[in-house]
Parts: structure tokens; C-alpha cells; sequence
């Protein structure tokens, strides 16, 4: 067994083993979605040869080599690039793909404008002055909220590797050292695991639960009905207390929260929420659960790079923010997209997908999918974390250094090392 | 009640309670007593059941474990158990109870110890 670090979701778990095996990969330590992940560098449906659409318009294999030049040729061809994916991309590529962006004047774009947006902006501006690290909430949370997210299906061992259930410095019994509270609009399974589980109304049930829960806080709140925010008062005054009561909160919260129709409202209480409970001793941390492996990462990158956590147009200089990837999609800015490890046609909203369709693209990927089908050239990479070294930034914005146990599949190249090489020949 | 104790704790089996086969009048309770034991014949010496198709890898029974803790301390604090001392081991995304022998509900003590349970999420583990 060799030690590594997965890269399936935005825990990154670094504690973990692999032995690999002729035809498949035994694992100590990584949970189901992990194990999958890492097992996928054996999928017998794996990309081993660069792919690129003839006059046919039919994907056929050719040499690596060709396949950066026609990547170089599209490049200079058009004016307006696209570089859009990046979350599941190690650092060090997220940086060459900046400065191909810089250079060909592109527009830079990561899923973290699609995740959580300005939030990680704010977030990562903030966290540059608080530096809590998840290490910090094993060490010290003594209540643990989750607020529309269910780590049970996200994040599988987000709960026993940092909030739930391991013991800390300041938390000697673990689990019962802690309080649990769990708020969504169903019951999940993470509310299993809580002391309060609270089970909001799906419309504006957050909006009021939090404007009750602040001034419930700051002692300035009005006679409540039977209900706040579909939740029994009761039950709602007892969560109340138990906040106040603690000495240091981490609270998680997930697209429950912000892929609502009323987020305008809900994330500037939430952020009211974090001032009112940071008075006096009391603490109180705010960490979104974003999906993709390095999401901090690539935002962290943009920021050093250009000031801007993403959708940067480096058609000017200072680069400046465009105003919205969909509107710019949809109004057929782009002349071609180069797409790194995300099956973009899949996961966007249809009029954007749609969009991208009749652009040429370049895509990175490890596995076929309906972007790789729809795509002009198809570099095959090698998995991140698995087959890569380099550099992931956990879901707390912590670096963590990847530890490789295999070598890719002869002829496939990591993203870094493509991505270098068109940068050179352009 | 000292019979019906010791056939939940598994030191007897319901066989032995000879009238209830012998005699017509028990076949009522025999049907019943049959039912209610029948989930036990299917779990470990604990009465520990692992259904490994509902497991995540998790790793929550890792770590609540008291005896993964003291076997393996960094367990207690979140780390993946990588030795072959622990009670529980997540192995190819699936938890495995690799030691049953060291649970603390393994005879003779059987101590009443329920923390992997109430620690699961999807109801992997079931304690009868």
C-alpha cells in the first residue's frame, strides 16, 4: 500500500492508501466516492489517444503531437477563446491556463462562478485574514451546523475526518463533546447524526428562519408564531440557545442555501448572522461545501493573476469582470472554448450547452463524455491526484501537495504538461 | 426471563426449550419466538449486522469506535484506520469489521456499546 491523496471531492482526503493491482485498485481509508474516482485510471472506457475532427466531422485518433498543433492553429484562428472548467485541474495547469488566457486575451472562467459564485470571493478576501482551517473546527467547534447541504451524499467523510465526530484539543469526547444542527427542507440523512434537526419550509423558509435567529441573537425579536420559517418556535428557540451557548460555531452551508430564488436575501443574513454570533469569546466560522477538488484553487489562482475570483476578460488591460458568463454564451461572444476536465455540455443550464455546442472546442478529459463527443480536439489526461503530482487546495483553501501512485497510460500526458506545450508553440 | 435473556444474548438456542416444541398449546408463541429471533441468526457474535450495499466508506464507526481509538489513536481524531488492529476498516470505499473479536460486545463481556450504530448515516450498521 502506498499512501495518496484524492482528489473525488473538495475534502481531499490526504490519510488515505491504494495498492494498485493489474486490473484494479485496493484502497484503505477512501470512501465509496473516492474509491470510484481513483479506480477510474482502470475505466476500460478511458481516453488513451488524442482525438481531432476531420473535414467528416468525425472524431478520429491522431499523434499528440498533431493534436497541440491544430490546438495551436484554432488558437490563433480565432480572437475570442473561451478557458472554462478548471475546479478539477491541479494548480499548477489552473496557472498555465491563466496565462494562455492572458496571452490570447481570452475570457477565464472556472466552476466556481457556477458553484458559489461572489461567495467564495468575499470568502477567500475574508479568509486571508481569518485562516481557519477544518484542522481548527476538529480542534475547537463545539457546534456544528449544516444549512442545506447533506454530507452524507456530498462529502462522505467531511463529518468523521473534521466536524462531527473526531476528538480535538478543545473537544476530548468527539461526538458528545458537540452539538449538531442540521437545516434543510427534507429530512436528510446527515440530520440522523443531530441534535437539532430542523426542517425548513422549501420557499422562504431560510429568509425568515435567519431574520428571527439574528434578532432572537441580538434579543431585539418580535412576539414569533407557532412556526419560523416552517420550523416548530420551540424548536427554534432551543437551537437559539444552544448558539448562544457555544464557544466556537462552524457553520457549512451548501447549495440548499444559495441556489435559491431568494439568495439575494438569505446570503447577506447569513453574513449578519456570522457578525452577530462573533461577539464577545464566541466564534463563529462560515465555510461554504463546494463540490470540485480545487474550486479554491483555481479561484485563488484568478485572484492572484488578475484581481478577480473568476470570469476574467484579459481583453483589457487591467483585466476587468464580465458581466455574466450565460449572457455572453448565449449572445455568441466566443469564437472557440477550450475545456479542461468538466463535462460542461452535461452540467450547464440547456441555452448555454447549447451555445457552447456550436463553438469548436478543446477539451481535456480522462473519459468520454458528451462534451468529448462534441468536441473538434480531445486531449486524453492523466487523472488528477492518481496519475499527477502537483497541487489541490482543500474546500478550507489549505494546500494539499498530490501524491501520484501511478504512471498514466503510455501516450497520455497530464493537463499541465498539454497545456504547456500549446502555450510554448503559440 | 432468564431464558429469554440468554436466547437474545445467544448463549442458548430455542430448541432448547423443549415444551415449546413438544407441547400443541405453544405453538402460537413458538411461531412468534421464531419471528422475533430470526433477524439475530443473521448478525455476528455482537449482534452487530453489516449491510455493506448500504455502506458510503464513510468512516464514522472508524472513528466513534473506542477500541479502533485505542488500537489506533489517530483514528479518534479523524484519520483513516490503516492497520489490521482496528474493529472497523474502510477497504475499497466499504467498511469491513476486520476484528470482531475486539468489540466491546463480543462475549464474554458484551458490554452494551452502540456507538458505530448511532454513528452511521444510511443505516449500515444495525445492532440487534
Amino acid at each position: 500500500m502506498q499512501d495518496t491523496v484524492c482528489c473525488g471531492c473538495s475534502v481531499v482526503c490526504d490519510d488515505v492508501a491504494v495498492a494498485v493491482k493489474k486490473t484494479n485498485l485496493q484502497s484503505l481509508g477512501l470512501c465509496r466516492l473516492g474509491h470510484e474516482y481513483c479506480n477510474s485510471v482502470f475505466n476500460k472506457h478511458r481516453l488513451t489517444t488524442a482525438l481531432y475532427k476531420d473535414g467528416s466531422g468525425k472524431l478520429g485518433p491522431i499523434p499528440t503531437k498533431d493534436a497541440i498543433q491544430q490546438a495551436k492553429s484554432l488558437l490563433k484562428d480565432n480572437s475570442r477563446p473561451l478557458f472554462i472548467g478548471w475546479s478539477n485541474s491541479t494548480q499548477e495547469a489552473i496557472q498555465i491556463g491563466l496565462q494562455l488566457s492572458k496571452n490570447q486575451k481570452g475570457v477565464f472562467e472556472s466552476t466556481a462562478s457556477f458553484e458559489y459564485g461572489q461567495i467564495l470571493r468575499t470568502k477567500l478576501q475574508d479568509s486571508e485574514s481569518e485562516q481557519v482551517r477544518l484542522d481548527d473546527v476538529r480542534d475547537y467547534a463545539d457546534h456544528i451546523v449544516y444549512w442545506g447541504v447533506n454530507p452524507a451524499e456530498s462529502h462522505h467523510r467531511h463529518a468523521s475526518r473534521f466536524s462531527i465526530f473526531p476528538k480535538g484539543k478543545n473537544i476530548p469526547e468527539g461526538r458528545e463533546s458537540r452539538v449538531v444542527s442540521v437545516l434543510d427542507v427534507r429530512k436528510t440523512e446527515s440530520m440522523g447524526l443531530a441534535n437539532h434537526q430542523l426542517i425548513l419550509s422549501p420557499t422562504t423558509g431560510d429568509v425568515e428562519f435567519l431574520q428571527a435567529l439574528i434578532g432572537e441573537l441580538k434579543g431585539t425579536q418580535q412576539p414569533l408564531a407557532e412556526k419560523v420559517g416552517g420550523v416548530p418556535t420551540i424548536e427554534f428557540l432551543s437551537f437559539a440557545k444552544q448558539l448562544r451557548e457555544a464557544e466556537t460555531i462552524a457553520l457549512f452551508y451548501g447549495n440548499g442555501l444559495i441556489h435559491t430564488t431568494h439568495s439575494a436575501q438569505s446570503l447577506p443574513l447569513l453574513k449578519q448572522l456570522k457578525s452577530t454570533l462573533n461577539r464577545g469569546k464566541r466564534r463563529c466560522w462560515t465555510f461554504p461545501m463546494v463540490a470540485y477538488c480545487n474550486t479554491i484553487g483555481s479561484v485563488k489562482a484568478s485572484l492572484k493573476s488578475s484581481k478577480l475570483p473568476f470570469s476574467v476578460d484579459f481583453s483589457s488591460n487591467p483585466p476587468k469582470p464580465i458581466t455574466s458568463i450565460f449572457k455572453s454564451l448565449t449572445d455568441g461572444q466566443f469564437d472557440c472554448a477550450i475545456i479542461t476536465n468538466w463535462d460542461a455540455l452535461s452540467l450547464l443550464p440547456g441555452p448555454m450547452a447549447q451555445a457552447l455546442s456550436k463553438l469548436p472546442l478543446i477539451t481535456f478529459s480522462t473519459l468520454p463524455t458528451l462534451t468529448t463527443k462534441k468536441a473538434s480536439i480531445v486531449f486524453p489526461t492523466a487523472l488528477m491526484g492518481a496519475e499527477t503530482s502537483g497541487t489541490a487546495y482543500r474546500m478550507d483553501g489549505v494546500a494539499i501537495p498530490l501524491k501520484p501512485f501511478k504512471e498514466p497510460p503510455q501516450g497520455v500526458l497530464t493537463e499541465e504538461n498539454v497545456l504547456q506545450q500549446i502555450l510554448v508553440t503559440l | 426471563m432468564a431464558f429469554a435473556t440468554r436466547l437474545a444474548l445467544r448463549d442458548v438456542e430455542l430448541k432448547e426449550c423443549t415444551p415449546l416444541f413438544e407441547e400443541k398449546q405453544y405453538k402460537a408463541q413458538l411461531a412468534e419466538l421464531s419471528n422475533l429471533i430470526t433477524p439475530l441468526l443473521d448478525t455476528e457474535e455482537t449482534g452487530l449486522k453489516l449491510d455493506e450495499t448500504k455502506c458510503t466508506g464513510c468512516g464514522n464507526c472508524v472513528v466513534v469506535c473506542p477500541v479502533d481509538a485505542t488500537v489506533e489513536p489517530d483514528t479518534a481524531s479523524g484519520k483513516a484506520a490503516r492497520t489490521t488492529e482496528t474493529v472497523f476498516r474502510v477497504e475499497d470505499g466499504i467498511v469491513k469489521i476486520i476484528n470482531l473479536e475486539r468489540c466491546r460486545r463480543f462475549p464474554p463481556d458484551r458490554m452494551n456499546c452502540r456507538v458505530c450504530e448511532q454513528g452511521c448515516y444510511v443505516k449500515a450498521i444495525e445492532i440487534w
